[in-house]
């Protein structure tokens, strides 16, 4: 069986549980939708104690006999793009100066069948979700195959709709697709290394 | 026409046209080096947010026609223009997985058509590299427009169909190719 995993690193990982426990200020994207619902290949965010940006790439993969991109989701420091999304004024202050309770990041499994046999697995890193004082914040990528984000956003009372568009793995007679999402706090994701 | 001063890559500038187009909204004109996409841009100058609905240029919307909420709704706009597969696939060439070839006598206009066509009625979101542009629908449905493609240098217009609307399936990607005379 063919695998195929694109997650945080370790070092990634610690960048992100570095800003538990501090204070949300801010977050943004230079190429956005005027409301910050949706915007292209990064989006930043900046707390008390980092500002980090999370960016979308193409990754080639190969899909059963097909060749195809699958997106994949780093973080990295990256002050040109905070410093563009202020000079555009696509920047957000919900939640500012909240702490930030806990981050999660959303891991998505999908597996595919030829029949009964599952021949690939594809492990990847999704998004992350921020719960603050009085609601939480959702930046997850528009599924597998684009270099973009949709980022949500819910008070205490209400549901977080978590970005999710596992649907775009069709299913046909020949191949079989079965994708599962789990929201892990990043904390049991470290390791001490 | 006054350009927006904006850095941008070299082979792509986008300008807001200072006349009023059909429905009365000032358009926007996006250009690259090898042809000229127009599209209206509503409210352009309030927030900066942009709409898409127009074609090449002389393109444009009926006045009075309903916006489209969704990528399936523009479907019958493109099979009156490209060949579409009874399972929603668009392109006259064969098809491997979800990437479809379409064979054209001018690739870069025909992918810059057939995007608009397609994304009439979105919002637009440009990418900082590469001249990407995506184009969003309120069902969260989007269009992709890519200058050049990964796997072969190509044009290429991506489909994101998530809500399974019509006959659209959930994603294809389409490589605009020279024709072979």
């Amino acid at each position: 069986m063919n695998t195929t995993t694109l997650t945080f690193a370790n070092a990634e990982l610690k960048k992100i549980a570095s800003n538990i426990g501090g204070r949300w200020n801010m977050r943004g994207a230079s190429q956005s939708l005027p409301d910050g619902s949706f915007a292209v290949e990064k989006v930043f965010f900046s707390t008390s104690a980092a500002s980090l940006t999370i960016c979308a790439s193409l990754v080639d993969v190969v899909i059963g006999e097909n060749p195809d991109e699958v997106v994949s989701i780093t973080i990295h420091d990256d002050p040109e793009e905070v410093r563009l999304a202020s000079t555009r004024g696509s920047i957000y202050f919900q939640f500012k100066d909240e702490i930030v309770q806990s981050i999660s990041v959303v891991r998505d499994v999908t597996q595919r069948y030829a029949g009964e046999i599952c021949e690939w697995t594809f492990t990847a890193d999704r998004g992350l979700i921020f719960e603050l004082e009085s609601g939480s914040i959702a930046i997850c990528t528009g599924g597998d195959f684009t270099t973009d984000f949709f980022i949500a956003t819910a008070r205490k009372d209400e549901q977080l709709e978590v970005p999710d568009f596992r649907n775009l793995w069709e299913s046909t007679l020949e191949e079989r697709f079965e994708t599962t999402r789990t929201q892990i706090p990043v904390a049991n994701l470290l390791t001490d290394s | 026409m006054s350009e927006i001063a904006e850095a941008r890559p070299a082979r792509f500038r986008r300008q807001i046209c200072e006349h009023p187009c059909e429905s009365g909204i000032s358009s926007s004109v996006m250009s690259w080096a090898r042809g000229t996409i127009e599209l209206c841009g509503i409210s352009a100058e309030k927030n900066h947010e942009r709409q898409a609905c127009g074609v090449l240029m002389g393109g444009g919307s009926a006045p009075g026609s309903r916006p489209a909420t969704s990528v399936a709704d523009n479907l019958t706009a493109v099979a009156k223009k490209y060949p579409v597969s009874p399972g929603g696939y668009i392109g006259n060439g064969r098809r491997r997985g979800k990437v479809i070839q379409h064979h054209a006598s001018d690739p870069d206009a025909t992918a810059q058509d057939l995007f608009a066509t397609l994304a009439n009625g979105a919002q637009l979101v440009e990418s900082n590299e590469g001249g990407r542009i995506t184009a969003l629908f309120p069902d969260k449905s989007k269009v992709v427009f890519r200058p050049t493609s990964g796997s072969d240098g190509s044009p290429a217009v991506e489909v994101y169909n998530p809500t399974g609307r019509t006959k659209l399936p959930p994603r294809q990607k389409i490589h605009l190719m020279k024709e072979v005379s």
